[in-house]
């Protein structure tokens, strides 16, 4: 416990600094609020926006003071709390297992991923402390198939001693968590570590075993978070995306390491994990209810951090390593669609931020994820009610004398000076942290990895404008998903878009029209009845009215390509790709297949040789069954074999790939068909082949297709 | 019923042949093998049955070791459409043995 323990008297003052830096800015901006508001008021709407702005300021000043810290964590080039061992102790008992949770993702991308980890770790001479096992929780008979059949091939590319283990679950419960669970239950005894690589991370050799040895060298440490850079965008959102994640991402995760220290961030992959206290104190409850806010924890990984720390482990994000990569969405539409998810994942928190024992810094870290779509409603909210207090001002003549025997007029004031000056400081909190970044890049000499300072500069400012378009955007998106959580809508588990996906003109009208429309009803209302407050409003109504075009242009990947040509936009990743990326860039375009048959996905399992046989191999046997269940088996593969494969429905496939000797008996049993019956599963090219063969006599031929089987 | 199967020798042959030659089987041991799971086959599944039967045996030549005749004849299979030598397909382990550990519950504390 020697980490945990000589951190433990530091960390709950930085928070106690870190809440009086919040509150105290936070108070005098809700005060001046007040004076900046029309005088006399409505008091009771004055009142609300001056609390509502108070917390909104708090919100985004956290986000200058995280910056800042880390701005000064970075300038002086602390060096990391976690000692690094130098002489490494060579163990048996040393072993990790690098795993992949997979959930219908292109099998092709994830296997190049793990080929090219795999290729990285070589590299150092310590790949036998490593194994690697993809987890699949994939439930389409189609996508399981040709999961394994990009497994086998990797397999083959590796050589047959590599240790890359595939593993499908039955039954998805509990998504991801369930999925690592599963992992630790079956496996986790044999191994001291997992890292947790999602189906779009690459970490390279050298960080997988830094990351062992600063585990083996802190024993008190529980889980150690890197800092992965996002790589691989080619849309203009992506890129843009892409260049603020790497130039602002590093100041912003080491202010996070200086004022969570042990008890930081854990984001659900590129970390590494101590298996043992891990599978003690990590089991996930099913939440009591059967609402949003009951069932499966779904944003399992804050909680993991949470409660490991309870437990006494540290948990450190460490931002300083480096080769550890992830993808980021490549359009605006997808990242609403994975914020939807995460907004659910993150308000189900609010049940456990009270939870017995827990780290004060993982309460806020909680709080921190339920903000990051509460603030939304919060924001709308003062729109609205500043559209209310503009609306009535303009509809309801002033009072100047209020009250009786009066004898001078209480004439309205208000400053717009004021309230400029009001917006210009707030926008400085919010543009702060990127000067940071623009200076430490400057004084770091890091410019050129960027494509030079004037590039930087510039890529700054585009990004920021495009953010001052995107923010109300992804307000009234993220102000709907809390809505309807709140009102009890669930979300599904879909697959996340990955690659180079752009975004339509079909799909922008169906997500983005509702924006539009209202800031055409509402702005033109504020309009006609208070045309002065109508320009406060315009950044805000302006982003809703464009925001179709921008969500399609952003989306395209010529424009993104555009931006690379003349180098905006980039990143050092970009401009010089370490060998990981390389590597992994090259086995993406020349991955050699396996195959023999055209065959795809359960037809394959069924009919190839080959795809069959390692079906076969993955599946367990499934010892005895009882009567019944034999029986339906064996009418689903008569039925299949009489109608074909597509009079089975996508449950009938699911059963006869989960039952190894079905599927075998299938296999042989379609290969001595005759006839029609046999072209629908081998096709044409394979049913040809006995076209060479002495036909029957034509009698025969006949018989066999009228006489009912 | 009618059989669903091919009857005729000269298709099972052929059915046979085709079979081996998609999953990667040397020319040599096709022929064998043609020729001895096909005699005496009255439709193509006794034939294929005979031709698993053929492949245990020979996973079991080559030193693979599985726990019954449907996972011999597998892993024989995946063998050879792999291409990976005899020698080598023991070092093959598709999956590490499972060592049982629960999760401790959360609802315990």
């Amino acid at each position: 416990m020697r980490a945990v323990r000589s951190f433990q008297p530091l960390a709950p003052w930085r928070g106690v600094l870190l809440a009086v830096l919040v509150l105290i800015p936070s108070f005098i901006a809700s005060e001046f609020m007040l004076q900046v508001l029309p005088h006399p008021g409505f008091g009771l709407i004055n009142d609300s926006l001056a609390v509502l702005f108070g917390f909104l300021f708090g919100w985004i000043s956290i986000g200058l003071w995280i910056s800042i810290a880390g701005a000064v964590v970075l300038l002086f080039q602390r060096r990391s709390s976690l000692v690094e061992t130098k002489f490494r102790v060579e163990s048996a008992d040393v072993r990790t297992a690098v795993i992949m949770p997979i959930f219908r993702e292109d099998p092709e991308r994830v296997c190049a991923g793990i080929e090219a980890v795999y290729r990285s770790v070589t590299d150092t001479g310590r790949l036998s402390e490593f194994d690697f096992f993809i987890l699949s929780d994939s439930h389409d008979a189609d996508a399981w198939v040709e999961e394994e059949v990009a497994w086998a091939a990797l397999r083959k590319r590796l050589g047959a001693g590599a240790h890359v283990f595939y593993r499908r679950r039955r039954n998805n419960t509990k998504r991801k968590s369930g999925n690592i669970a599963d992992f630790c239950r079956h496996w986790g005894a044999q191994y001291r570590y997992m890292v947790i690589l999602d189906a779009d991370s690459l970490m390279n050799g050298s960080i997988l075993t830094r990351l062992v040895d600063k585990m083996e060298a802190n024993p008190a440490v529980g889980l150690i978070q890197t800092l992965p850079v996002a790589v691989h965008q080619h849309t203009l959102f992506g890129r843009v995306q892409q260049f603020a994640n790497r130039l602002y991402g590093p100041v912003f995760a080491a202010g996070l390491n200086f004022w969570h220290v042990n008890a930081g961030h854990y984001w659900g992959h590129n970390a590494i994990i101590r298996i043992a206290p891990f599978m003690r104190h990590c089991g996930l409850p099913r939440l009591p209810g059967n609402g949003v806010f009951g069932g499966e924890i779904m944003s399992h990984d804050f909680v993991e951090a949470a409660l490991l720390r309870r437990a006494g482990w540290g948990v450190w994000l460490e931002p300083g390593l480096e080769g550890s990569y992830e993808e980021t969405p490549p359009t605006l539409l997808d990242e609403l669609k994975r914020d939807r998810r995460w907004a659910q994942g993150n308000l189900q928190h609010g049940r456990l931020i009270f939870a017995r024992g827990l780290a004060v810094p993982h309460r806020v870290v909680f709080l921190n994820g339920i903000m990051s779509y509460v603030s939304s409603l919060l924001w709308l909210a003062f729109l609205v009610l500043s559209s209310v207090e503009a609306v009535l001002h303009g509809l309801v003549p002033p009072r100047y004398f209020p009250k009786t025997h009066m004898l001078f007029p209480i004439w309205p004031v208000w400053h717009p000076h004021w309230a400029l000056a009001l917006f210009w400081f707030t926008a400085a909190i919010l543009f702060l942290p990127k000067l940071l970044a623009i200076a430490l890049t400057v004084i770091h000499g890091e410019t050129r990895a960027f494509g030079g300072w004037w590039r930087v500069v510039l890529g700054v400012v585009m990004e920021s404008l495009l953010s001052a378009i995107l923010a109300p955007v992804r307000m009234l998106f993220h102000t709907a998903f809390v809505v309807s959580v709140l009102i009890g809508r669930k979300t599904s588990w879909e697959p996340q878009e990955r690659g180079d996906t752009s975004t339509s003109w079909r799909q922008a009208l169906r997500y983005h029209s509702f924006g539009t429309i209202l800031a055409m009803v509402w702005g033109g209302a504020i309009y006609l009845l208070n045309p002065s407050y109508f320009w406060w409003l315009m950044p805000v109504m302006g982003a809703w009215l464009v925001a179709i075009p921008i969500s399609v242009w952003i989306s395209r990947v010529g424009l993104g390509r555009a931006a690379q040509r003349v180098g905006l936009f980039a990143t050092p990743e970009e401009i010089q790709p370490p060998p990981l990326l390389q590597l992994f860039a090259r086995l993406r375009q020349t991955l050699p297949g396996v195959r023999r048959m055209d065959h795809r996905g359960f037809m394959a399992a069924v009919v190839d040789p080959g795809v069959n046989a390692l079906h076969c191999a993955l599946l367990t046997s499934r010892g005895a069954i009882g009567e019944g269940l034999a029986l339906s088996r064996q009418q689903l593969m008569l039925s299949a074999l009489k109608d074909g494969p597509g009079a089975l429905s996508g449950s009938d496939r699911l059963h006869l790939l989960s039952d190894r000797e079905t599927l075998m008996a299938l296999h042989w049993k379609v290969w001595a068909l005759k006839g029609p019956r046999a072209r629908r599963w081998l096709g044409d090219q394979y049913f040809r082949a006995e076209e060479s063969v002495p036909q029957p006599p034509a009698m025969w031929t006949l018989v066999d297709h009228v006489v009912p089987m | 019923m009618m059989s669903l199967d091919v009857t005729e020798p000269a298709a099972i042959k052929a059915r046979l042949q085709t079979y081996l030659r998609v999953l990667g089987v040397p020319e040599e041991l096709r022929a064998v093998w043609v020729k001895t799971a096909s005699q005496g086959a009255a439709h193509a599944s006794q034939a294929f049955i005979a031709l698993q039967a053929l492949m245990v045996k020979e996973a079991g030549a080559v030193g693979i070791e599985a726990e019954d005749e449907v996972g011999g004849s597998a892993l024989w299979r995946l063998a050879v459409w792999l291409g990976q030598t005899d020698p080598k397909m023991a070092d093959w382990v598709v999956r590490p043995p499972f060592v049982r550990r629960p999760m401790a519950s959360e609802r315990k504390r």
